[in-house]
């Protein structure tokens, strides 16, 4: 069984937290004590009955605000996968938690409130997910129940939708018209739409399979440590890493990053056994079969479809902090396991607050906004187009003063 | 990969992480089951090499005898540096004050202990065993969760934590919390421990032992606890779900005396892990508010 990452998304209020307590509620996800409490805290509220939004929203300010302030993570298993879902929160100031809970992300569950339709938030988190490239979306039109589960009011969002997608040609999506608080189309179909012919959203996770686009490309892996060790006479020096994208046999050559040099993997352990071949996603160690100067913020890299090397990238960024970006500052860029400083060049565009336009050559770029930027590092990169191998096309700035996470990019 | 491999490729990865990004990262070490699948889960991230990491434990005195048993021979076998902070010492230099109750909890002021042995040891970082589906305050939490200079947690500012990317950087007296077991659950813990055959206090399975019935579990006697007049003592054969001071943890009644059986058991179970924990049952957000003081 494969381990399956699932996001919320959506605006504040749209259901996402009611949605998760009620998919875990009904899939016997849930234990005794859990319910009890829950029911003890709904009764606290004056809500009748269980209010399934106190499931994830686990901190005091949440439970008082009534919203999702940081992701909350679940688990739970179908007989066909095991699920980890980050609850994301839908308000704007907090939009940085719903990245970071939508970040590895396999399935978007992007909820969107019928009565609302496709406002400012729900277009922006829409937006992300196309910008991360999440595998699967899964629109889900909750509150039917107050549209009086009708079709006419489902579809109306359906077309607010594809005249977005106009712009963002998304291809992987399924929607499904839903009542989370009634648990209409989570886990079983409801009656109440029998217009609708398609599944519930447990049956459309559950038959999700993920596609390993990184096996077999290009080969990289990212230095984390060096693992020195006596052995008799003779010292072990393998080089830590996790294997990111690709596989690595014993006796290929690869080459080491930036100085360029090649070499032959000697032996590969993993937990301390000795392998022939690893596979994308192995933590491992490998050792060369020459000295070679290798340290954290290194990579090893296949001989062959070799990273770009470049002090200058052009990359969409989301910045997530409460203080603008600035060209005057100077930042450091964090990709893979590798930290160098950085200036942002140029802002060369951003996007509308409806992500419908393109604003040309803006003066600033703010918290929650979407731009291209240019970025010139200190030291050289090696990186891929995020398209072709995401792992080594994703970074993220920090503000070296307050050492905050203030962006999340992809390079184009 | 099966969901095992996958989970255990993380947590080495954030381990490896950790020892990269920190100055003197440690590992928070009570003698329970989680605290040692981080310990087993080190080991590996550098074999063949030996762990330089050394393992803390906060010693309230009201521990288990079987736990610093387990401790000591633990810390022998496999040859790593063991770093002791004492609440006791705490107690006696004034910085903290035991509680009053009838349990005679020494769980909140343990966090005193903590903070204090973190900046004698100018330790930057202490990876530990928690894991987000314990406690709900706990599935809030990020996998390197920043302190600041008072060792406190901000659930409402924590950093944004993007994919694999994992922002260590602190300033002068902060410090990182990392949790390279978060995505567990309570059976991957069981099936991995059956897995790799890690050894555990015997305390895990069920055992006969002399307890008193109170807050709706089975609290071992011990020479810590204040008993009441109208509780009375019995013999149980009982197990511990999770292990914390002796004052504190409630048992279970079980005959599950091996790994297979406990893990049957727990498919079957309908309460939560943490239900036998007195320390969480104080509030509804008793967790969150110890947390926000530099518990662990």
């Amino acid at each position: 069984m494969e381990l399956i990452r699932i996001s919320t998304a959506g605006s504040v209020d749209d259901g996402k937290s009611t949605l998760i307590g009620r998919l875990l509620f009904d899939s016997h996800a849930l234990l005794e004590d859990q319910i009890e409490n829950i029911l003890k805290a709904s009764k606290k509220k004056n809500f009748e009955g269980i209010d399934y939004s106190l499931f994830t929203d686990g901190l005091r300010d949440e439970r008082t605000q009534g919203i999702t302030i940081d992701v909350a993570h679940l688990y739970f298993s179908s007989p066909y996968h095991k699920y980890i879902i980050a609850d994301t929160p839908g308000h704007v100031q907090y939009t940085r938690n719903m990245i970071t809970g939508m970040s590895n992300a396999d399935i978007a569950l992007i909820l969107i409130d019928i009565k609302k339709g496709l406002n400012e938030q729900v277009k922006r988190h829409i937006f992300i997910a196309h910008l991360l490239k999440i595998p699967k979306l899964i629109f889900c039109v909750n509150k039917m129940d107050l549209a009086s589960y009708q079709e006419e009011s489902f579809l109306k969002i359906v077309k607010e939708f594809n005249l977005m997608n106009n712009l963002l040609d998304l291809r992987e999506f399924t929607f499904i018209p839903i009542s989370a608080t009634n648990g209409a189309n989570v886990v079983s179909i409801s009656s109440k739409m029998p217009w609708y012919k398609g599944k519930s959203i447990i049956q459309e996770i559950d038959e999700f399979e993920i596609v390993e686009t990184n096996k077999n490309i290009s080969k990289r892996m990212p230095i984390q440590c060096v693992i020195n060790s006596p052995i008799g006479e003779a010292t072990y020096r393998g080089y830590a890493g996790m294997l990111t994208s690709g596989s690595f046999k014993v006796g290929e050559e690869i080459i080491v990053l930036p100085t360029a040099i090649k070499a032959t993997i000697k032996s590969i352990i993993q937990n301390g056994i000795n392998i022939q071949e690893a596979e994308t996603g192995s933590s491992i160690a490998i050792e060369l079969d020459r000295e070679i100067d290798i340290s954290r913020g290194d990579m090893i890299a296949g001989i062959t479809l070799l990273p770009i090397n470049s002090n200058e990238i052009t990359t969409t960024i989301c910045w997530m902090h409460e203080q603008p970006l600035s060209i005057l500052k100077k930042y450091i860029l964090k990709i893979g396991t590798k930290e160098t400083q950085c200036i942002v060049s140029n802002i060369i565009s951003k996007y509308n607050n409806d992500f419908d336009q393109i604003i040309l050559a803006p003066k600033e770029a703010g918290m929650n906004e979407i731009a291209t930027i240019s970025i010139k590092t200190a030291n050289p990169i090696h990186f891929d187009k995020y398209v072709s191998n995401k792992n080594t096309g994703r970074f993220i700035l920090i503000d070296p003063v307050s050492n905050d996470t203030v962006a999340a990019g992809i390079i184009e | 990969m099966n969901y095992l491999d996958q989970l255990e490729a993380e947590s080495i990865y954030i381990i490896r992480e950790a020892y990269g990004q920190f100055n003197k990262p440690v590992i928070l070490f009570s003698g329970g089951k989680d605290s040692i699948l981080v310990t087993h889960l080190a080991m590996k991230a550098f074999l063949p090499g030996k762990l330089s990491l050394p393992v803390m434990h906060i010693d309230t005195g009201h521990n288990f005898p079987e736990t610093i048993e387990f401790r000591d021979d633990f810390i022998n076998k496999y040859q790593l540096n063991l770093i002791v902070g004492s609440v006791q010492e705490s107690i006696d230099q004034n910085k903290a004050k035991e509680s009053a109750g009838k349990s005679n909890s020494r769980n909140r002021i343990q966090s005193i202990t903590l903070l204090d042995t973190i900046e004698k040891h100018k330790i930057d970082c202490a990876l530990g065993g928690g894991r987000r589906d314990e406690e709900k305050a706990r599935a809030k939490e990020r996998f390197f969760s920043h302190r600041d200079a008072f060792g406190q947690w901000n659930p409402r500012g924590q950093r944004p934590e993007i994919w694999n990317l994992y922002n260590g950087r602190y300033n002068e007296g902060e410090h990182f919390r990392v949790f390279p077991i978060s995505n567990w659950t309570e059976l991957d813990v069981w099936r991995y421990i059956k897995r790799e055959n890690i050894q555990l206090p015997s305390l895990y399975f069920s055992h006969e032992r002399e307890v008193i019935f109170r807050d709706n579990s089975w609290i071992p006697v011990s020479e810590f606890i204040r008993i009441s007049e109208d509780e009375k003592i019995i013999k149980k054969t009982i197990r511990f779900r999770t292990l914390g001071d002796i004052t504190i943890t409630g048992g279970i009644e079980s005959t599950a005396s091996t790994i297979d059986e406990i893990i049957t058991e727990l498919a079957e179970f309908k309460r939560g892990e943490r239900g036998n924990r007195s320390d969480d049952k104080t509030s509804d957000n008793s967790m969150e508010d110890r947390k926000k003081e530099g518990y662990f």
